[in-house]
């Protein structure tokens, strides 16, 4: 962490000066580089051409020495005069080695040499030298270098004299002279410069060794390039030297001797400043980093080390130390950082000091509340565990009051609207308890003032000192009797109303403060719950023997409606179980006598077949004839004349409290429950009304045997009843449709003519006849249909059969009555049908039925049979264009022997059956018939049926 | 780092030193015909010639020397004792002889000679710009000069008739020479006697045997055993009053009357500089042989004076140097 900071200042510092270094050193070192080059060349350029001058000053000095010596008259001088001037420019010039005189003509007249003898007047002509022609043509000639004993570089020069009589002088020249010359040509440290000829020989250099070796220069580029005469633009080139060292080269010309002056510099040498400044700027680059890097530590760590004393407190104050402060003095943000820093650590402090006070009043308080709520649990637990007896309540009441209040002593009373009676004591004198108890149990209010004062205003009384002025003196000698100073009275209610009360006192004067009062009024409350908790058990568990005992009653009852004995014999077991009986007696009325039809119990009893008879001196039968609950407490107390029976009774079979109850069926006894116990006593209301509930059980149960056994009684006539109906029927049917048949029969032959012929009158009288007695027919099998029908004996034959046959069947049937009232008659049934399985011949009646109806009923228009085939049931539908029928007479018409309008279907004829009929077929085969209907709409019959008849259908049920 | 950078780079300086310093040092052995007592100052040129390559002697370089005393017959056996230590370089300066006697005595250790005459001529080089062998050197080319010099004493001596010759026969070519110098003294219309000597005897000898009073002049030839022994001739020639033309200006500083010749000092200095050079790698025949750049006049007023001659203006107007 700490080097986090430091060093991304010392990294940043010391890379910023670094970066800035380097790009100045390399700016720098570009520009020094481009300079250098710029001046070295332009440097080289300079001393090639100033070493050029030097070197052609050098021949020209030689020429102007020469000169000296070469005017015209000159040549007139005598032999000797001539002579020493040439000696005198041998001895100016070192480089003349030989000086020879030519006069006018061309001829030598006079040599003087330093090395081979001097010659006078040998006339050798040289007229036609170009040393002499050339000179005399252009003042001064310079021949091409040539190499004496092949190693030393001469030149000639040949200086004319002008005038008429000039002649020329001709000197020959040794270049090795030049060598002080081109040596004393410094360019830079390793800078030399040599000269070559035309042909590219050396002809100086500072190592004379390579010119008296007669090197070749051409070989190098530079030479060739600067004796090339074209490429004379690029005066300084890079080139290499005669080692194959890179050298930068200038040259230069001396047009009159045709010669190249060459000033080399070794590139190295060129690059020289360059380098030195790149290491220079690489010294002062290290230099400046690490003092950069020095700088930045220094002024880092400046920077860094309050930083860190900020962090390192921070730190410390953050890690609990509040009473650390910082010291930071930098006098800047640094230091204002430090000063907020140190305040907010003393306000933290602070705060601090008070949270924890806080948090311990809070502990305190809370671990306080603690010990109460413990002690509270603690007694509620007491509460439930016990539920039907206070004094384990009161014991842990008295204990943890005691104990959380460091009270010294504690009373806990019952109230019951004038006694105080103990519950509890604890604490106090040792020993004294029992005493105590007993002196204070059963205690009158009025004798305890206090606690009256307590329980009248329902409120908590306080005394905080026994011994201060105004306590009644009883009670300041009972504080020092049982040795405490304070007490206080909590009184006990419920619902307002005071039921008990409990005292606790304390040794050291001084009064219960708030809290202590409301954990007291808590202990209170809590003794207040636990007392109705008993109370509300007990009435509990009382409802619920109470509830239990019917609930075996009803069952034994449902179990045996038709035998009562059971029942009743129940509800004694039940009467001496919950009643706190020992014995019981259920009594039947039997007109003016009882006897007893069930007993449960150790008791004598009357024998079963006894009958006694009704009156009041007993109380079962005094039960009976008063229609009351008979309550004697005590037989042996009542009145002897009046219960004489009961008494005998009572002493011979050893009882002396009875309880009986009547039971009543609509007001009146028909019997009653007796309950007897051998102690005398009374029974509680709840053990009465237990009895009565009993009786009327066994009302309800009697009632439901007579019930039961008057239905099976019934039901039986009625099977009876069916069965004559039906043998009735089908004796009545046979009986009248054989005559009927004979009528039917007889009147078709006679229309026939079988019995002669008749005349037409009478033969439309016998057409009526028949007529009738063919409807007479009709009404006959539908009535003995509807009979069979009704007594289920209606049997489906069922078999395959083909509802488009069916449709056409029925149609042709009626086609004719149709036709007669002018009614369009038509069918639409779907293709493809599947074949049913049923009764054909029901199903056909049906339709029949339908179809017929619906001319019967339509007076104009149309009748149209449907058939389809709907998911696996057929509907067929009868559509008409009648007049309809109304919603409320829809469902009447499927009734017996019921038509719409009996006033205008009685106009219509027919029997009434028809559709009740047609109802039954349909749904002996599962299905339904449905009409929808409008007035003047016209009506639709649709029939709904199985494909399949299920095998099962057979019979109505 | 930056320390160690800097102790890496004077490691790096140091040990070229210690290994230059662990390296033998080089040798030279320097052979001179002639004796320390005439050729101290050449000695001297020779290790200026030598610095200029950066060699010291002691310092970074051991240099034998030995004198021949212009006993020429000694040369070979100092030679072999030189070579015995094993030299880098051989000197063979003070004597045409000298170099003969190292191109015998050796054939690769490289040689930088110093010839009176014509290298070529004498065989120490077939060619003076590319030596072919180990030798290289300068030529003082005195030989040449001879035949000058009796031009120089005719014009110095317009009267002169007889010239009596001091020559060393035993050079190389003296022959050869002597008839050069015959054929000089008939065109410059001079009769020559030829005085011999190899010996210092023989040098009192033979001016004993000059005819008293028929010698006008004395040229000395540029013979290095006569060089050597040029204060015996100088006192012979003054004592006969002599006007003599001598090859070097050291006959002249000595009381000689007329010298010409090269600067033999600077002659010297370049066998230095080559030897340095040799040392320092070059090759023998990538040094070609100099030659001289320049001869030197020089005429000794007072030997004048003391021969009662007037030196002809014309002479003075030629002379390089005149010492009073």
């Amino acid at each position: 962490m700490k080097r986090g900071l430091f060093f991304k200042y010392v990294t940043l510092f010391v890379g910023l000066v670094s970066a800035v270094l380097v790009i100045n050193a390399a700016l720098d070192l570009y520009f020094v580089y481009q300079d250098n080059r710029r001046a070295s060349i332009d440097v080289q350029r300079e001393k090639a051409e100033a070493a050029s001058q030097k070197i052609e000053s050098f021949v020209r000095e030689i020429e102007h020495q020469i000169g000296w010596v070469a005017y015209p008259q000159w040549a007139a001088l005598p032999v000797e005069q001539r002579r020493f001037e040439y000696f005198r420019l041998l001895r100016q010039v070192p480089a003349i080695t030989e000086l020879t005189q030519l006069d006018r003509n061309g001829h030598e007249q006079l040599k003087v040499s330093r090395l081979s003898m001097d010659m006078v007047g040998s006339d050798i002509d040289r007229s036609a030298d170009p040393v002499f022609t050339e000179a005399v043509a252009n003042k001064v000639y310079f021949g091409p270098v040539y190499y004496r004993k092949e190693s030393e570089p001469y030149l000639t020069m040949a200086v004319a004299h002008g005038g008429r009589n000039g002649g020329v002088t001709v000197a020959e020249i040794n270049l090795k002279l030049i060598l002080d010359v081109i040596t004393r040509i410094k360019i830079g440290e390793g800078g030399y410069a040599y000269v070559v000829d035309r042909l590219g020989r050396l002809i100086a250099h500072p190592d004379i060794s390579l010119v008296l070796r007669g090197t070749d220069m051409n070989a190098l580029e530079q030479v060739k390039e600067a004796r090339a005469p074209a490429a004379i633009d690029e005066h300084v080139v890079r080139a290499r030297d005669l080692a194959g060292r890179p050298v930068l080269s200038a040259h230069a010309e001396i047009q009159a001797l045709n010669w190249i002056v060459f000033v080399e510099l070794p590139s190295n040498e060129v690059l020289k400043p360059v380098l030195n400044t790149g290491l220079r700027d690489l010294a002062l680059l290290v230099l400046g980093l690490l003092i950069a890097g020095g700088a930045a530590a220094l002024l880092a760590r400046r920077m860094v080390v309050p930083i860190r004393a900020l962090q390192a407190g921070a730190q410390r104050i953050g890690g609990g130390e509040l009473g650390h402060r910082l010291s930071i003095k930098t006098g800047d943000e640094l230091e204002a950082l430090a000063n907020q820093f140190n305040r907010s650590a003393e306000a933290l402090e602070e705060s601090y000091s008070m949270l924890e006070q806080r948090v311990e009043d809070r502990t305190r308080e809370l671990s306080e509340s603690l010990e109460q709520q413990t002690a509270t649990a603690g007694v509620l637990q007491v509460i439930s565990q016990s539920p039907t007896d206070v004094q384990p309540v009161f014991d842990a009441i008295a204990e943890n009051a005691l104990r959380l209040l460091n009270g010294w002593s504690i009373i806990v009373w019952q109230y019951d609207g004038t006694k105080l009676r103990v519950g509890s004591i604890q604490g106090g004198l040792p020993g004294s308890n029992e005493a105590l108890r007993a002196q204070l149990n059963e205690m009158p209010i009025e004798r305890l003032s206090f606690a009256a004062d307590a329980i009248r205003s329902g409120k908590v009384t306080q005394i905080a000192d026994s011994e201060a002025e105004g306590v009644p003196d009883y009670l300041r000698d009972m504080a020092r009797l049982r040795g405490w100073r304070a007490n206080v009275a909590v009184p006990m209610l419920s619902e307002g109303q005071p039921i008990g009360l409990f005292s606790l006192s304390r040794v050291e004067p001084g009064g219960f403060n708030e809290r202590e009062v409301t954990l007291l009024q808590t202990f209170a409350d809590q003794a207040v719950i636990a007392i109705q908790n008993v109370r509300l058990f007990t009435e509990l568990s009382d409802s619920l023997e109470q509830q239990t005992a019917t609930g075996e009653i009803l069952h034994v009852i449902s179990q045996s409606p038709t035998d009562v004995a059971p029942v009743l014999t129940a509800v004694a077991k039940a009467a001496v179980r919950f009643c706190g009986a020992e014995d019981a007696v259920i009594a039947i009325r039997y007109g003016d006598f009882w006897g007893a039809v069930a007993h449960e119990g150790p008791m004598e009893v009357l024998a079963p077949d006894t009958r006694l008879p009704l009156g009041r001196e007993t109380s079962p039968s005094r039960a009976i004839v008063d229609g009351q609950t008979v309550h004697l407490p005590d037989i042996q107390a009542l009145d002897p004349v009046e219960f004489a029976a009961a008494l005998r009774m009572g002493k011979q079979m050893g009882f002396r409290a009875a309880l009986a109850a009547p039971m009543l069926r609509e007001g009146v006894a028909i019997g009653s429950i007796a309950l007897r116990r051998a102690e005398p006593g009374a029974y509680t209301p709840r053990q009465i009304e237990l009895l009565e509930a009993f009786a009327a059980q066994a009302v309800i149960a009697i009632e439901n045997v007579r019930l039961f056994t008057e239905i099976q009684d019934k039901s039986r006539q009625l099977e009876v009843a069916s069965q004559h109906k039906s043998q009735f029927l089908a004796n009545m049917s046979h009986e009248l449709r054989t005559p009927l048949n004979a009528i039917l029969g007889y009147t078709e032959m006679m229309v026939d003519g079988l019995y002669g012929d008749m005349p037409e009158k009478a033969q439309a009288v016998l057409e009526r006849v028949q007529s009738n007695g063919r409807h007479l027919l009709g009404l006959i099998n539908d009535v003995l249909d509807l009979s069979k029908i009704e007594a289920g004996q209606l049997v489906l034959t069922v078999e395959p059969y083909s509802v488009a046959d069916m449709v056409a069947t029925v149609l042709s049937a009626t086609e004719s009555l149709a036709r007669t009232k002018g009614i369009a008659l038509g069918s639409a049934v779907a293709p493809g049908l599947p074949a049913g399985l049923g009764d054909a011949r029901r199903l056909t009646q049906v339709l029949l039925n339908l179809v017929g109806n619906a001319i019967k009923f339509t007076d104009q228009g149309s009748v149209e049979v449907r058939a389809a085939h709907v998911g696996d049931t057929f509907e067929l539908s009868v559509v008409d264009s009648g007049f309809g029928i109304a919603p409320e007479d829809q469902k009447k018409i499927f009734e017996e022997f019921q038509q719409v309008d009996n006033t205008s279907t009685r106009k219509k004829g027919g029997t009434g059956l028809g559709l009740s009929i047609s109802r039954k077929i349909v749904e002996l085969h599962g299905g339904a018939i449905t009409v929808e209907s409008e007035i003047g709409k016209g009506s639709t019959f649709k029939v709904t049926i199985p494909v399949h008849v299920a095998a099962t259908k057979e019979a109505a049920q | 780092m930056r320390r160690r950078r800097v102790l890496g780079i004077g490691a790096a300086l140091g040990l070229p030193r210690a290994a230059f310093a662990q390296k033998p040092m080089p040798r030279i052995a320097y052979m001179s015909g002639r004796s320390l007592a005439t050729d101290a100052h050449l000695l001297v040129a020779f290790k200026e010639g030598l610095k200029t390559s950066g060699y010291v002697d002691g310092q970074n370089v051991t240099i034998d020397v030995r004198w021949g005393d212009g006993y020429y017959d000694r040369v070979p056996a100092l030679l072999t004792e030189l070579i015995a230590a094993k030299p880098d370089v051989i000197a063979a300066v003070g004597g045409n002889l000298v170099g003969i006697a190292a191109k015998k005595a050796t054939a690769t250790i490289p040689v930088v000679f110093s010839a009176g005459a014509d290298p070529t001529q004498i065989g120490l080089v077939q060619n003076l710009s590319r030596p072919e062998a180990n030798l290289t050197g300068i030529t003082l080319w005195a030989g040449e000069l001879d035949v000058k010099r009796l031009d120089l004493l005719r014009t110095l001596l317009p009267g002169a008739r007889t010239v009596a010759l001091l020559m060393n026969p035993a050079n190389p070519r003296a022959d050869e020479e002597l008839q050069k110098m015959k054929d000089a003294a008939r065109a410059l219309d001079m009769e020559l006697v030829v005085m011999n000597a190899r010996s210092t005897s023989d040098i009192d000898r033979t001016f004993d045997a000059l005819p008293p009073g028929g010698i006008d002049a004395l040229a000395v030839v540029a013979d290095a055993f006569l060089i050597n022994r040029r204060a015996r001739i100088l006192e012979l020639a003054a004592a006969r009053k002599l006007p003599a033309i001598f090859p070097a200006r050291e006959f002249v500083e000595d009381g000689g009357l007329v010298s010409y010749g090269t600067r033999w000092a600077d002659m010297y200095r370049v066998v230095g500089s080559y030897t340095g050079r040799i040392l320092k790698g070059a090759k023998p025949s990538d040094l070609p042989v100099q030659r001289p750049n320049a001869y030197e006049l020089v005429i000794n007023l007072k030997a004048a004076r003391t021969l009662g001659l007037t030196v002809p203006p014309i002479m003075l107007g030629r002379a390089d140097e005149v010492l009073e």
